[in-house]
């Protein structure tokens, strides 16, 4: 523990020392990931494919600001399934404008789960993201999750089903559409995901706020539970076939990631650093202020065994009074 | 020499402005009527968009039969239906805009009243020396 305890320092000092170019890093290796997972899925658009104009785009998106990623990503789905069918593409857009007019006008703090979503389902472990997002978001984020699961599974179904697509001609343009319309309102795992998400996600944020011990670890775990009990439900209800093994696995990963997240999270908020400059009459200031980080420490509970001595003391402390 | 204490209360009042300080005295032009007003009014603009999107949409998806029954449907009784969804839902969605957008702006009164207090404290500070 005290390794970990010294390797969190260390990673700390980093990155007080390099936070700017850190963010670029980061926002950089995000979005050229998330391109490259769009690419290998519904990689149609031969020219988007091409690793320069990924690098390219991903290097626009570290220096612009977070919600440019979710932008990008939207821009690559959006050309690659124009390559495949024209009404692939409209019911899609479709989809990213209601989801643009209707929520992210409210919220655009929240516009990265959208695109973390499918990211983490690709990656497989999906279970992680209402854990995630529980411990770190408010209940608002349900909807963005939501939106993150729906986009997945029209993604997935897209893909499954290029081929159908591609030979569609120009009078089945409309069955096309339809198609990819009727799975977004009728397919039963994806309502299963959905709800199985809003649940846990609504548990771990309500244990993480309770005033306990442990109430981030508690609510990693019942979230971890919680996933894993809903999608089986899930499964029972809507017969979705979902396998029970998988489930129980990526519930468990999903703990284990949640506990990372919890290790680097929990105290390490670097989100309220502020670089400011200012002057007065007599001075430049360039200030860099760092939260402080408060670690709560177990109290200590002192046992004393030696009895008659403690009764002695509290005899001698009655006397005193 | 440094004021110490002066340094912190010009810090904490930078980085509050350079956070959200734009954003909030941009909010602070607006009364606050006209702000959750405005706010409102594009909130029903991008609603509608919305609706007439998925009422393409639904066109679009259900052609065939749209264009078999155009003959034998009440087109009076459907724009009235059409009329009712579209009313419900401008009057939730306005609804839910007004309540988070009156958050915000009393949200921003306070984070502004207390900057303010800051400002006043710290033209004491130079008054004292």
């Amino acid at each position: 523990m005290t390794s970990l305890l010294e390797f969190k320092e260390y990673i700390k000092n980093f990155y007080m020392k390099y936070e700017t170019y850190l963010t670029y890093g980061w926002k950089f290796v995000l979005s050229l990931v998330a391109l490259l997972a769009i690419n290998s899925r519904i990689g149609y658009q031969s020219s988007l494919t091409s690793f320069p104009i990924v690098l390219m785009a991903a290097l626009l998106c570290s220096i612009m600001p977070k919600n440019f990623m979710v932008f990008m990503s939207a821009l690559f789905i959006i050309g690659h399934l124009y390559e495949l069918s024209l009404p692939c593409m409209l019911a899609v857009v479709i989809l990213f404008l209601i989801m643009f007019l209707l929520y992210f006008r409210f919220s655009p703090k929240d516009t990265l789960a959208v695109m973390l979503t499918p990211l983490c389902f690709f990656f497989h472990v999906p279970y992680v993201i209402p854990i995630a997002m529980g411990l770190m978001g408010t209940p608002v984020s349900i909807i963005s999750v939501t939106c993150g699961v729906v986009v997945t599974y029209v993604i997935r179904y897209v893909a499954e089903n290029a081929t159908a697509f591609t030979t569609a001609d120009a009078e089945e343009t409309t069955i096309a559409f339809q198609s990819v319309l009727s799975e977004l309102m009728a397919n039963k795992a994806m309502l299963a995901v959905i709800i199985a998400f809003a649940v846990t996600l609504s548990v771990v944020y309500v244990i993480r706020r309770l005033s306990i011990d442990h109430a981030w670890s508690i609510a990693i775990i019942a979230g971890a539970l919680c996933d894993a009990i809903c999608m089986l439900v899930g499964d029972l209800i809507f017969n979705t076939q979902i396998s029970i093994i998988s489930v129980i696995i990526g519930a468990v990963v999903a703990g284990l990631l949640a506990k990372c997240i919890e290790f680097f999270a929990f105290d390490l908020d670097y989100s309220r650093t502020e670089n400011v400059q200012f002057e007065d009459d007599e001075y430049y200031y360039y200030v860099k202020a760092v939260p402080k980080v408060t670690v709560s420490t177990p109290e200590k509970k002192v046992k004393k065994i030696n009895r008659s001595r403690a009764q002695q003391s509290h005899k001698r402390e009655n006397a005193d009074r | 020499m440094l004021d110490e204490e002066r340094v912190i209360l010009m810090t904490k009042m930078a980085a509050y402005s350079a956070r959200n300080g734009r954003k909030n005295d941009a909010m602070n032009a607006y009364f606050r009527g006209d702000y959750v007003g405005f706010n409102v009014l594009k909130s029903i603009i991008s609603a509608t968009i919305c609706y007439c999107i998925i009422v393409a949409a639904y066109l679009i998806y259900d052609f065939e039969d749209v264009i078999q029954n155009l003959y034998n449907t009440d087109l009076l009784a459907t724009g009235k239906q059409f009329l009712l969804y579209y009313i419900i839902m401008i009057v939730a969605y306005a609804v839910i805009s007004y309540i988070v957008y009156s958050y915000r702006y009393s949200k921003m009164r306070k984070e502004l009243k207390g900057y303010y207090n800051n400002l006043r404290k710290l033209s004491k500070m130079y008054e004292k020396e």
